[in-house]
């Protein structure tokens, strides 16, 4: 009978210890977006953020948006060839990109590239004491680094899966015109004549959730940071991994509210 | 202008551990107290409970008479405002120049311009003996010594009437030691503020405070005049004193 006590002792301390970290990222989030809505506001952190922002990520996003549309059109194209349906493939491709892969993949290459920086930036500060030297100087932590970063993810990505959704379905056209042989002015004209205003603002409604996402994530775990190098490494690891973790599990409740699932 | 600290029954606990059980001490100003102890017995955890930086369960923290334990949380930030820190490692924010590292505090929260700023953290950088010419480096193009000057500098800058020093010396070689030692006093007399300092370095205590109060298992064990520091009869003191058991 011990074991089984036991077993549940430690499944009963696992789940304690999930809401627990649940519960602090909620409230560091709380306490970070609170933040964003009153004084003292520091714009040039946040154009810095937001330049750093762009500078490091666009090349990554639009690298995966290319190849990720490049993909689509092939493995579309494979499948609907088999029922005769190959026509659909500038649809396709234009709704996936825009819907789903052009936010979900810029945003977990973002987390890989930006939540990263953010935690080993905020890690090294916390470690090497210079968060407490901001408090001591009468500046709110919170205040100057956490909400500049989280207001210029937020509004940021959507920007940059914009810029995603075009070179996804420009890297799709590419397969298709160049090597499917489709004919350039049709897939562009099925493009535009399916794709709505309503599908890409899905998609850029998602990335501002997915940045907001990242940068507290990144943040958060750059602030819980300790023990000196190691505590830094792994609250960089622990960014990257809350990060993708938070934009896949919101991914399916936003999906499911915007395209009224449930 | 300058302000008393008295620390009054102090109680830290940490991951459900006593870090600080009673700890009691005072200073006058114009007044360097040295914080001893071994590793791990409390000294910066002290500093950053009076700080705020860690929340003390009990007790009172008093600067020129106002509990900031338990004052509302606005005057207990206006007193805390009092203090000016140097951290061990400088704590010079790396992305930013040196003079906007001095001239933070007043750029962000004292409303200063950035030219005024500019201007106080170049006068912050003769009072340390730092070359006019690094206010434009980065920390990183510092040396050790000069990195202590200017987080010196920073915590100066806003004239403040309670200084900390958290182990100001170490690391350092005993040349700039003696510099960095000799630029503390100076400032305390200058300034009539009060000081405290944590320091592993005897002979730095030695040559900059007037008292000790030694940690001792969560609590004060010995507190007494520099000069008594040899003959405390603490054993704990004197065999930290001797370094060793």
């Amino acid at each position: 009978m011990a074991w089984i006590t036991d077993g549940l002792a430690q499944i009963g301390a696992g789940l304690l210890s999930l809401l627990a970290g649940l519960g602090a990222r909620t409230l560091f989030a709380f306490q970070a977006t609170w933040r964003l809505f009153t004084p003292p506001f520091y714009p040039r952190i946040f154009v810095a953020q937001v330049a750093e922002f762009f500078y490091f990520s666009l090349p990554v996003v639009g690298l995966t948006a290319l190849f990720t549309g490049m993909v689509l059109a092939l493995q579309s194209h494979t499948g609907f060839e088999r029922f005769s349906a190959e026509d659909a493939v500038p649809q396709v491709v234009a709704l996936s990109i825009a819907r789903e892969l052009g936010p979900v993949l810029a945003g977990l290459m973002v987390s890989g590239r930006m939540g990263a920086a953010m935690a080993a930036e905020l890690g090294a500060m916390r470690v090497t004491e210079q968060i407490d030297a901001l408090s001591t100087l009468r500046v709110d932590p919170m205040r100057y680094l956490v909400a500049p970063r989280i207001l210029a993810a937020t509004l940021s990505l959507p920007l940059l899966v914009l810029v995603a959704d075009v070179i996804g379905i420009l890297g799709g056209y590419a397969v298709a015109v160049g090597q499917l042989g489709f004919d350039g002015p049709l897939f562009i004209s099925n493009v535009m004549r399916f794709l709505t205003g309503g599908d890409l603002f899905s998609g850029l409604i998602k990335a501002a959730v997915f940045g907001y996402l990242i940068a507290v994530m990144g943040c958060y775990h750059g602030f819980a940071a300790r023990a000196g190098a190691e505590g830094v490494g792994r609250a960089t690891t622990a960014a990257v991994v809350s990060g993708a973790i938070a934009i896949l599990a919101s991914n399916f409740l936003l999906t499911a509210l915007l395209f009224g699932v449930v | 202008m300058s302000a008393a600290l008295e620390i009054s029954d102090l109680r830290v606990v940490l991951g459900g551990r006593d870090i600080l059980r009673r700890v009691q001490f005072s200073a006058r100003p114009g007044e360097t107290i040295a914080l001893l102890g071994g590793s791990g017995t409390g000294k910066s955890v002290t500093l950053k409970a009076i700080l705020g930086l860690l929340p003390a369960t009990a007790g009172s923290v008093r600067i020129d008479g106002v509990d900031v334990l338990a004052e509302p949380a606005a005057r207990a930030s206006e007193a805390r405002a009092r203090i000016g820190m140097l951290f061990q490692g400088g704590a010079l924010f790396d992305s930013l120049s040196i003079w906007e590292n001095i001239g933070f505090r007043l750029l962000h929260a004292e409303g200063l311009s950035r030219a005024e700023s500019r201007d106080r953290a170049l006068e912050m950088l003769d009072a340390v003996g730092l070359d006019r010419a690094l206010a434009d480096r980065r920390p990183a193009d510092l040396s050790g010594g000069q990195q202590k000057r200017a987080g010196l500098a920073r915590a100066l800058a806003a004239e403040p009437e309670v200084l900390f020093f958290d182990e100001p010396t170490t690391g350092l070689d005993p040349l700039s030691a003696g510099r960095i030692d000799a630029l503390m006093a100076e400032t305390v007399d200058r300034t009539g503020a009060t000081a405290v300092m944590i320091t592993h370095d005897l002979a730095s205590v030695r040559r900059v405070c007037q008292r000790v109060a030694f940690l001792w298992e969560g609590e004060i064990g010995w507190e007494g005049p520099v000069d008594q520091l040899d003959d405390s009869g603490f054993e704990p003191l004197q065999a930290f004193l001797r370094g060793r058991d």
